[in-house]
Order: C-alpha cells, then sequence, then structure tokens
C-alpha cells in the first residue's frame, strides 16, 4: 500500500453529473479490475476522511476512475485541473477473481456509476481474449455516458427511453442462455441483491463489488464492515470489495 | 543538541512519546510500508476482549464537521486469536506494543491481563471509556470508585505498564484521574471519543444503527487540550495526550498542554504516514526551542 501524491491529467465530464479524471500511478503499482483508491484532496475540501474510488482503467503508468456527484468531495473534485494533486491510498482491496471464469461467459452487470469497476474488467478480459457480455443500466438516456461505453454494450434505462426498456436483471433474464455464464456486477444495492437471486435461481457464480463509507480504506477501524451468512462481518475495505455474492447477508443489508 | 525523547511510563521507557490511538490503527500490520517503524514508538491496539466480538451492525462510521461519528462496538478477534494471528508482527517491529483491553466485566479485564502478561507485550491501555457497548467499558471509567478498584485489582495482576484510557463523558475527568493514581495506574491516556449522534433529516432515520456513537477527529482537539491540561495538574503520573491530532502542531500543543506522550487516532485514515510526520515536527520544535526532554514541554506553557 503506497499513499502517492499523483497529478491529475484529465477531468471532465462524461454526462450530467458524471465525470472521469486520469491520474499517474507509482510506477511500482498495477491494481487489478475491482481494486480501488482511497482519494483526499490537497487543496481544503470542507470533507476530513479519503473517498474510496473503483479504478475505471488503468494502464501506462496512469489509471481512471468514474466518478458522479454526491457530495462536498467530489464537487470539489469535479473543480479540479490537470496538474492538480490529490494523494492516493492504493492499491486497496481484491479484484475480481477472473480465475473463475474459466471457458465460461462472463456477464458484467452495471448500475449507475457502478460502471466504472466493471468498465475496468470488461477491458482486461477482452485483453485476454474472452468474450464478455456488458450489461449497463441507467435511470434515464439523458445519464448515459456514451462516450466511455463499448460498442456491444446492452444498455438499459429504468424509464425505457434509451435502450432496453427496465432494469439490468430484466434485461439479463431476457438473455436466452444463462448456463455457462458468470455473473460480475457493480451497481445499487437493490440491483446486487436482485442479481444474487437470479444466480441463485439459475445456479450461476456471482461476485459482487460492494461499496462502502469507509474510514481507513485498508483494514484498520473496522467501519466498512457487511454481515455475512456465515455469522458476523466481513471489511468491505480488506476482504472485499468484491465478494462471492453468496457470502453476502442481503437480508440484513 | 542531545534530546532525549524517550517517555518513562511506570518501570519501562516508551523509545519516544509519538503513538497511534486504539482502533485506528489495527494491530499495525495494516500500516506496513506506511510509515518509519523507528519514528512510532508505540502501538495501542485495537482493543482486545476475552472472546472474540463482531461489533455493532452497520453503518457504524459517519462523517460529521471536521470529525468522524463511530460505533464499531470492540469487534475484536479475541485475545487467543490476538496471541495466536497478531501478536508476533507486533513484537517484531521496533515499537512499545500496548495493548488496549476491554471488558465487560472485572473478572474479563483481569483473565486478558493475566493471559497477556505472559507474553513480551510492553504494557497495556486499560479501556475505561468505550461509548459504544452496552456494558463494561464506560459503565466502570465515569466513577471513581469502580476506576480505583478495578485498577487496584489489574496492579495487583502485572508489573507490566498500566495505562487507564479514559473517558471526557463525565463532569469532572481528574477525579477520575485521581482514582486510576490511587489504584496504583503508571499513567492515564485521555481523550476517548465523546458521546455523539447524527439524524439524517432527509430521511429521519439515525446516521448510525447503534443511534450514538463516538466522536473523534480535529472537531475535539480544544476538549482533549482542555482535559490533558486539567488532568496533568491533578496527577502525579504521566498523561498521555490525543484527540484531534492531525499533524505536529496539534501534539506539541498536547505536549505544552501537559502531556508527555501524544496518540494519533483519527488522523491516521487522513493521513496514514501521520506518525513521521508528527515525529519530526516534535524533534523540530525541540530543536528550535532548545529543549533536551519531553518534560521541558510544559515549562515553556505562558499565559495569552
Amino acid at each position: 500500500m503506497i499513499d502517492f501524491l499523483s497529478e491529475i491529467l484529465l477531468n471532465e465530464p462524461v454526462a450530467p453529473d458524471f465525470y472521469r479524471m486520469r491520474f499517474t500511478l507509482p510506477e511500482t503499482v498495477a491494481p487489478l479490475p475491482g481494486q480501488f483508491f482511497s482519494v483526499k484532496d490537497e487543496q481544503p475540501t470542507g470533507t476530513l476522511l479519503r473517498r474510496p474510488f473503483a479504478f475505471s482503467d488503468v494502464g501506462d503508468g496512469t489509471a481512471e476512475m468514474i466518478y458522479q456527484l454526491r457530495g462536498e468531495t467530489t464537487r470539489s473534485l469535479a473543480r479540479r485541473q490537470p496538474g492538480d494533486r490529490i494523494s492516493v491510498l492504493l492499491p486497496c482491496g481484491n479484484g475480481f477473481p477472473t480465475a473463475v471464469i474459466g471457458d465460461r461467459t462472463p456477464v458484467l452487470v452495471a448500475g449507475g456509476v457502478g460502471l466504472g469497476p466493471i468498465l475496468f474488467l470488461y477491458t482486461a478480459l477482452k485483453a485476454e481474449g474472452k468474450k464478455p457480455l456488458l450489461i449497463a443500466g441507467f435511470r434515464t438516456a439523458g445519464l448515459i455516458p456514451h462516450s466511455v461505453l463499448p460498442a456491444d454494450t446492452v444498455v438499459c434505462t429504468d424509464d425505457g427511453s434509451f435502450g432496453f426498456p427496465g432494469n439490468t436483471v430484466t434485461a439479463l433474464r431476457q438473455q436466452a442462455a444463462h448456463r455457462g455464464t458468470v455473473l460480475f456486477s457493480c451497481g445499487p444495492t437493490p440491483m446486487m441483491k436482485a442479481l444474487s437471486l437470479f444466480a441463485e435461481e439459475f445456479s450461476l457464480d456471482s461476485y459482487v463489488s460492494l461499496e462502502a463509507m469507509m474510514g481507513c480504506s485498508l483494514g484498520a477501524c473496522m467501519g466498512c464492515v457487511v454481515p455475512v451468512r456465515s455469522g458476523g462481518y466481513r471489511r468491505v475495505c480488506k476482504e472485499g470489495p468484491v465478494f462471492d455474492a453468496g457470502e453476502i447477508l442481503w437480508t440484513s443489508i | 543538541m542531545d534530546i532525549d525523547l524517550k517517555v518513562k511510563i511506570g518501570n519501562r521507557y516508551l523509545p519516544n512519546p509519538v503513538g497511534t490511538a486504539s482502533g485506528t490503527f489495527g494491530y499495525g500490520d495494516e500500516y506496513e510500508g506506511l510509515y518509519t517503524p523507528g519514528k512510532l514508538g508505540a502501538v495501542y491496539t485495537k482493543a482486545v476482549s476475552l472472546l472474540p466480538r463482531d461489533g455493532n451492525p452497520p453503518p457504524r462510521l459517519v462523517e460529521t464537521a471536521s470529525g468522524i461519528l463511530n460505533a464499531i462496538g470492540l469487534a475484536n478477534v479475541g485475545v487467543e486469536a490476538f496471541i495466536e494471528k497478531k501478536l508476533d508482527y507486533l513484537l517484531s517491529q521496533p515499537v512499545a506494543t500496548v495493548v488496549n483491553v476491554a471488558g465487560s466485566s472485572p473478572e474479563e479485564y483481569l483473565r486478558v491481563v493475566r493471559r497477556l502478561n505472559e507474553t513480551a507485550v510492553w504494557g497495556f491501555e486499560i479501556n475505561l471509556s468505550c461509548p459504544n457497548v452496552k456494558q463494561g467499558c464506560l459503565a466502570f471509567g465515569t466513577d471513581p470508585r469502580n476506576v480505583k478498584e478495578l485498577t487496584a485489582l489489574l496492579r495487583n495482576e502485572t508489573d507490566k505498564p498500566l495505562i487507564i484510557k479514559l473517558t471526557p463523558n463525565v463532569t469532572d475527568i481528574g477525579a477520575i484521574a485521581e482514582a486510576a493514581e490511587e489504584g496504583g495506574a503508571d499513567a492515564v491516556s485521555l481523550i476517548n471519543t465523546l458521546l455523539g449522534m447524527a439524524i439524517d433529516v432527509k430521511t429521519a432515520r439515525f446516521k448510525l444503527t447503534n443511534r450514538t456513537g463516538g466522536l473523534s477527529g480535529p472537531a475535539v482537539k480544544p476538549v482533549g487540550v482542555a482535559a490533558v491540561y486539567n488532568v496533568s495538574r491533578r496527577v502525579r503520573i504521566p498523561v498521555i495526550g490525543m484527540g484531534g491530532i492531525s499533524n505536529a502542531d496539534d501534539a506539541v500543543e498536547y505536549l505544552l498542554a501537559g502531556a508527555k506522550a501524544i496518540q494519533i487516532g483519527t488522523g491516521n485514515f487522513v493521513t496514514p504516514g501521520l506518525c513521521d510526520i508528527v515525529y519530526d515536527g516534535i524533534v523540530a520544535y525541540m530543536e528550535e526551542k532548545q529543549l533536551h526532554s519531553i518534560d521541558d514541554f510544559a515549562s515553556l506553557l505562558r499565559d495569552a
């Protein structure tokens, strides 16, 4: 784990309230899809703690994230210019377990800003020669970040204003063959809950990347836990953020 | 110029006054590579109880103005797993391993201390001040008679440094510190978190499942400095100060107020290498003011 003073290379809107930021990485770090980093702005933001964000791309000594304007930190980040500095603690957590895929088809499901880590996974799987199916859901057509979506993405909108009319789980259900697929998802909790039920129904392996309010981002404070079926809790920052969906006690989230 | 950073607590010396507050630094291993071991004098561990504890249901942590409110609930692996899985790493580091001990009865505190006294831990910090669990801790820590009795009970069990960690959620923290001293404590550490609450007005829900939590971070620093100032004038044993230390000046402020050592807590979350920065800043301050030892700080303090 490194606390690195990174330089912002690019910071631009990709959809209303959605931005992408590219920044420098230390040479020694090669983050995996699903891993995250924790940001502290060099300039005052009015907030105290770091904020965790997933990598949406990594390469050539740089990394990218897609973030949504939600609070003071993200609104402040959106004002930063190329050349500004941010402190990034990285790499945090565990990536998606791509080794389990074997010769099955990876189905990647993203909801809203959960698109970030799913895009990174998509790129990495493509590079491995796999043929991932990417399903991305948004509330409405105006929120779709077309510029960052691969051309073969199955886009869904809740209000039916673009692409598949309905949510990602319904879209997945209508994709004929579920057999021989592995699910990887990141998005709102209700989406991942519904996906995990779907995965149980068809006995599919399903991995989810969870979001949580974090204190330290590195496993020390025990603040970001989720309840698990085997009893007790797991730290999203340390044992996660990617979990086997079957491990999570969804009824308590 | 000769600078002596050592701090005597009971019959032992901390290598320097910089420590990490219990609950913010795990058992040390999570921060490996993020700090310079020689600059961190002591790790005050995540609380260790007799049996493992899952802690409170989430959400457990929320940010407030210049602070955080937490209700972790002493989640920890329990004393046996601590010894088996966590202790070796800490003991391999050039830091004083001070085990923070939590319990829900005097018997539980006693058994944890007795078990750990057989190991090479440097000393004990007794948590009489966690606001987030229903039994024990705070209930003991707010009554001087209980504090004195429990301290005496544990004093009888160990010759290692025995530090009593105090809550600010009392009318007179000095009286509690005096009780710890009378019970045989080697030092007191303060302040633990302040009892707080946060409500989401959009949903009209408590932000923490536990409803209340402990407030820490820069917001509480003036409370901590005042408590350290007051307590250090009521007891002869060393006072270890904490609460909102975010940079070297904050640590120096505690030393000027009367602390002999300090702990960095919430600041670790923001700046994982903060103990290095604080160590360097304390040394630079001592050189600038020509101080030879930590004891010299308090004599600098002047009226406004």
